[in-house]
């Protein structure tokens, strides 16, 4: 079959920072291949840079064999590369017809026509789509009130309209139910079959890359690890590596036995469910952190940590059920009345304040519980880089510095119960071996932590019971042996 | 459908006999009413249908009628080429403006609209020989058929149905429609293959030269100009008729724009704080009815409940 | 033309630029933290020379009248801001922007009715105290003694809200909250006072521009309406919240507007518009690094 799109070698980075350093992978013709990877792996720079909405520092993107590397983005959608984004992205006041019709008419180049009403143009397509896609009876429907699994499939229709010979789909089932889920896949699948349409799409959930794609790339800290068929994948050992860590080393190394909590809770979460907008993202969540506990909250990319981290921080408040931190309700509680509360947040994407110096990021911290354990002074021999740059503006320093800062930043604040989310993402291994040192020596202080992890083995390594959340619902409650002997739960929800 | 579309052809001819059954000053203030709505009406064209950052409109209203005005007293123009004239300087500033504008982005794009537009309202106010500085130009000798009230209405009544018109083909053709979808989402619209700047400047042209229309018929009724009319205030209290009729539906800003200018008269006569009551009412306006009056007529009138579309964090912009 | 004659209009335009800072930096204060192009900014640079002269006139020509007005002005400015804010503009931080713009032209409009029932549509002057009239050499050049207060008070504020946003806590909080509100909050601060502070000093400054401004000029209706769009624009020329851009376009725009004057007097108001437009359009978002 003949290559439709070959991608050589790419590399982006943002402020010093390198989110795709070395991206290579190929689609023939027909094919549907899948991008896989962890949070934070560059997929969605990858994406971007294929789709030309960034343009790469070096490497190249052959479309046809065409070199388009330095193409905008709107010439290569005219070139057959039609695209979907992670989130929604669709035109809200349209009605559905409209949306898929605009991207016709775009398609057809008549958008600068003025006189004759839009339906006489490309209209005939655009229903077509919409009978193909499902969404015929929803057609004047505006696409606001979609329901969520709708509007990602919308998205497909409205980059169908611009008939592309490649369509690139990011993330295409993030967010759905799982009926949604299965509708989608379905959709791709008849896509593919019946239009003979390429297919590239990136996705956190193993399930679905297994199950539809002839071919899959697995990314990991912004390179592409290998392309293969999902069975020549699955059984990589570089890819075991990466994802399992050395989950299995990690039972033989010594490490306390867990003592069964008793008494009341720290923190108790009841029958959570959490939408962002119209989009349904946790289902009925519960979960309980013991004092002086480090719990993990082990789940694929997607699959709700962080959204229940925000849940419980009081970011997003939970529609249905509750949540108690020391027996007292926090349901809906603004975000600074939960921190004066001692609960202390590491959000995954660090958010440093850029213009502030190390010191006033951590001066900012010190606001919600000062004179405790934490002071500036202790912070600072934890992570002594921050010391030695507590003046360099939150801006200027490196992902796994910004890293420290946010955990020393949540530790000044002296909370009781501190939110970790991924707190080794994107960093190189030694630093993460460090990072585990200090997570154990802040466990030996006697603080309660909530590990959100992808990364099996560090979790373990860490934490001593907690809970695998995958698609919004919690799958499973235990210890760490319990995980460890439980291989049905860990094939299911955590493997590859 | 058939009903709405009965209801429109009762209100043109109603307005049509207007002057056979209205007092004088009436007559004047519909006329006013339809110059006004045609202005917010230009103006929602780039604010509600192509969610631009239009914060300066007033200046090519101003520059429709000044170019008539001046055409007519200082040029010794024919009038009719005069009041042709208005609405084509108008666009002609809008695609000049509109270039440097369309480069930036929302808050960027209004803020510089603002800044040339005052240089423009300056220039009005201070070149005395051509311009009249701030007495503005007034008594402008019209032509004959326009000369009594009853022809300068029957004038604007035609002039503005022809320019709704208009304004209707271009928001149901497909530009109108790409310019609804570069609205809600112009990355998107970008990705198709969409110029989205150029549909962005061609809809600032248009929206000029109606604005400019809107100039000229001004003249034509009050046959004066002044520096007032490209001030920042009037475009913003044009921004809050848009709003009040509703910015997201066709007819809304005439709506607005009549309630306003009737509003304006009936405050006016019981007291002189008329800025105070329109203060009042936007702030009412943006807490209670924010999509305006037409806006929560179509939300009734649609079976399902239009939802606001799914928030981003922040910050926010018109669907940001 | 003569250097004296430069030099004269150089000292006159840096007296204009003190007063645009003064007025800006507030709005810019607001707009970096809170996101909020207050549009009644100048509604209350108004009412802050109003206060100032019933301040000064209640002390029947007594030396110290102007200085109380001054003192009094701003905080009677940044009550009423107070009051919008907590009342009504809180509720809409999670609106559209152009909807809080709207807003505020609402309370604008309201402000500048309200300011003509209290002090009705006549011309005011407020007269310095003796000490402060006349005219003063510098560099031989004879400037309005009371410029050398703007000259003076000018830099004042610049180091005064300096030293507010890095070396007060709140200060801090606020800069913090002008990058991410909400990881702010998840720290445990209350983000809406932070808010309020900011834009409550922001209304401050705007009174205390129109306090400054008064003993220089006639106070009337109306006086506001240019000043606050060459404020805006000079907000926007420095790059939104950024305080020494505010200085820089305050800089801008009176020197130029002031050199103008020697060029070509009749239009010299027009130059700063043309300047701020080619700036804009060589730099587009500013002079400085915005804070957004």
């Amino acid at each position: 079959m003949p290559e439709l799109l070959r991608v050589e070698d790419l590399h982006r980075s943002f402020d010093g920072f390198p989110a795709v350093r070395g991206a290579s992978l190929h689609v023939d013709a027909g094919q549907i291949v899948a991008v896989i990877g962890p949070n934070g792996a560059g997929k969605t720079t990858l994406f971007n840079l294929i789709t030309g909405v960034l343009l790469p520092d070096r490497g190249r993107v052959f479309l046809g064999g065409r070199d388009v590397s330095r193409w905008p983005a709107h010439r290569r959608c005219r070139a057959g590369l039609g695209r979907t984004f992670q989130i929604a992205n669709i035109f809200p006041r349209l009605s559905v017809f409209e949306n898929v019709h605009a991207a016709a008419l775009a398609r057809a180049r008549r958008t600068f026509h003025l006189v004759r009403p839009a339906f006489r143009f490309a209209a005939q397509e655009a229903q077509e789509i919409l009978e193909h896609t499902g969404l015929a009876d929803r057609a004047d429907h505006l696409a606001a009130t979609l329901s969520h699994g709708d509007q990602r499939v919308l998205e497909i229709a409205v980059a169908l309209a611009s008939q592309p010979r490649l369509l690139v789909l990011d993330e295409p089932t993030a967010g759905m139910s799982p009926e949604e889920t299965a509708a989608t896949l379905d959709l791709i699948t008849r896509l593919n079959r019946d239009q003979g349409l390429t297919i590239l799409f990136c996705e956190h959930d193993m399930d679905v890359v297994f199950s539809t794609a002839h071919s899959v790339v697995v990314m990991h800290q912004g390179r592409t690890l290998v392309q293969g068929s999902p069975e020549e994948v699955r059984r990589h050992p570089e890819v075991q590596r990466a994802y399992l860590g050395d989950a299995e080393g990690g039972a033989t190394s010594p490490r306390p036995a867990a003592t069964a909590p008793r008494g009341n809770p720290l923190l108790e979460a009841e029958g959570v469910h959490a939408y962002y907008g119209l989009s349904h993202v946790l289902f009925d969540v519960s979960l309980r952190v013991w004092e002086g506990e480090v719990a993990f909250l082990l789940g694929r990319n997607g699959a709700g940590k962080s959204t229940t981290l925000k849940t419980v921080a009081g970011l997003l408040p939970p529609r249905q059920g509750r949540v108690r931190y020391r027996g007292q309700e926090l349901t809906g509680r603004p975000p600074h009345v939960v921190a004066q509360q001692g609960v202390g947040y590491v959000p995954d994407d660090r958010r440093i304040f850029p213009d502030l110096t190390v010191l006033e990021n951590l001066e900012v911290g010190m606001r919600a519980r000062a004179g405790g354990y934490w002071t500036l002074e202790r912070v600072f021999e934890l992570f002594p880089v921050l010391r030695e740059k507590q003046h360099h503006r939150g801006s200027h320093l490196s992902g796994g510095e910004q890293k420290m800062l946010a955990i020393a930043r949540a530790l000044v604040g002296n909370p009781d119960l501190l939110l970790l989310d991924e707190p080794m993402e994107g960093l190189a291994p030694m630093l993460v071996r460090a990072l585990e040192d200090r997570i154990r020596t802040l466990k030996a202080s006697g603080l309660t932590v909530l590990l959100a992890e992808q990364n099996v083995g560090a979790a373990l390594r860490l934490a001593d019971r907690g809970y695998v959340i995958d698609d919004g619902r919690i799958r499973f409650e235990g210890t760490v042996e319990e995980l460890q002997g439980n291989q049905e739960v860990r094939r299911r929800y955590l493997l590859l | 459908m058939v009903s709405a579309r009965a209801a429109l052809v009762l209100l043109v001819a109603a307005l049509a006999a207007a002057p056979a059954w209205l007092p004088p000053f009436y007559v004047y203030l519909v006329a006013l009413c339809l110059v006004t709505g045609l202005l917010a009406m230009s103006l929602n064209l780039v604010l509600g249908y192509g969610g631009l950052y239009q914060f300066h409109h007033a200046v090519f209203y101003g520059i429709g009628a000044y170019t008539a005005a001046v055409g007519i007293t200082r040029l010794d123009w024919p009038a009719w080429l005069a009041l042709l004239a208005g609405p084509v300087s108008a666009a002609a500033a809008g695609l000049v403006i509109g270039s440097f504008c369309v480069r930036l982005s929302r808050l960027y794009f209004g803020m510089l609209q603002l800044s040339l537009g005052s240089f423009v309202w300056i220039v009005a106010l201070r070149w005395y020989p051509v311009t009249g500085g701030d007495n503005g130009i007034h008594g402008i000798p019209l032509p004959a058929g326009l000369q009594t009230l009853g022809g300068a209405y029957v004038f604007v009544l035609v002039t503005v149905a022809c320019s709704l018109a208009a304004l209707w083909l271009v928001v149901r053709s497909p530009f109108g429609l790409t310019l609804q979808a570069i609205r809600d989402n112009p990355q998107r619209a970008h990705v198709m293959g969409v110029d989205v700047r150029g549909h962005q400047l061609a809809a600032m042209v248009l929206a000029a030269f109606f604005a400019g229309v809107a100039g000229v018929l001004y003249v034509v009724l009050e046959r004066s100009v002044f520096p007032n009319m490209l001030f920042w205030v009037l475009s913003l209290e044009i921004l809050v008729m848009c709003l009040l009729g509703g910015w997201f539906t066709f007819p809304g800003p005439m709506v607005g724009a009549a309630l306003v200018v009737a509003l304006r008269t009936l405050v006016g006569r019981y007291t002189e704080y008329w800025t105070l009551v329109l203060g009042l009412l936007l702030i009412l306006l943006i807490f209670f009815l924010p999509e305006g009056i037409m806006g929560e007529v179509g939300r009734r009138l649609r079976p399902r409940p239009v939802q606001e579309p799914a928030r981003a964090p922040r910050p926010g912009g018109l669907h940001a | 033309m003569d250097a004296g004659a430069v030099a004269g209009q150089l000292l006159v335009g840096l007296s204009r630029a003190m007063i645009l800072f003064v007025v800006s930096a507030g709005l810019t204060l607001v707009l970096g933290v809170l996101r909020v192009p207050n549009v009644f900014h100048g509604s209350l640079y108004m009412t802050g020379a109003f206060v100032a002269w019933t301040v000064a006139e209640a002390f029947r020509g007594h030396p110290a009248g102007m200085w109380v007005g001054l003192a009094v002005a701003p905080f009677a400015t940044a009550a009423v801001g107070l009051l919008v804010e907590r009342l009504l503009l809180a509720r809409l931080y999670h609106r559209e922007h152009l909807m809080l713009i709207l807003f505020t032209f609402g309370v604008m409009l309201i402000l500048n009715d309200l300011v003509k029932m209290a002090w009705g549509p006549t011309y005011r002057s407020l007269v310095p105290p003796p000490s402060l009239q006349g005219a003063v050499s510098v560099l031989g050049v004879a400037l309005p003694r009371f410029n050398l207060v703007l000259l003076g008070a000018g830099p004042l504020v610049a180091v005064a809200l300096w030293l507010f946003a890095h070396r007060t806590r709140v200060g801090k909080l606020a800069r913090a909250a002008a990058t991410d509100r909400d990881m702010v909050g998840v720290l445990g601060v209350d983000v809406s006072r932070v808010f309020a502070l900011a834009f409550t000093v922001g209304c401050f400054l705007a009174g205390l521009g129109g306090a400054l401004v008064a003993p220089t000029t006639s106070i009337t209706l109306g006086m506001d309406h240019t000043l606050l769009v060459e404020s805006f624009l000079i907000v926007i020329v420095g790059g939104l919240g950024n305080l020494w851009g505010a200085l820089a376009g305050s800089l801008l725009f009176g020197l130029t507007q002031s050199l103008g004057l020697l060029v070509w007097p009749q239009f010299a108001i027009a130059f700063p518009y043309a300047v701020t437009a080619a700036v804009l359009l060589v730099r587009p978002t500013g002079l400085t690094r915005s804070a957004w």
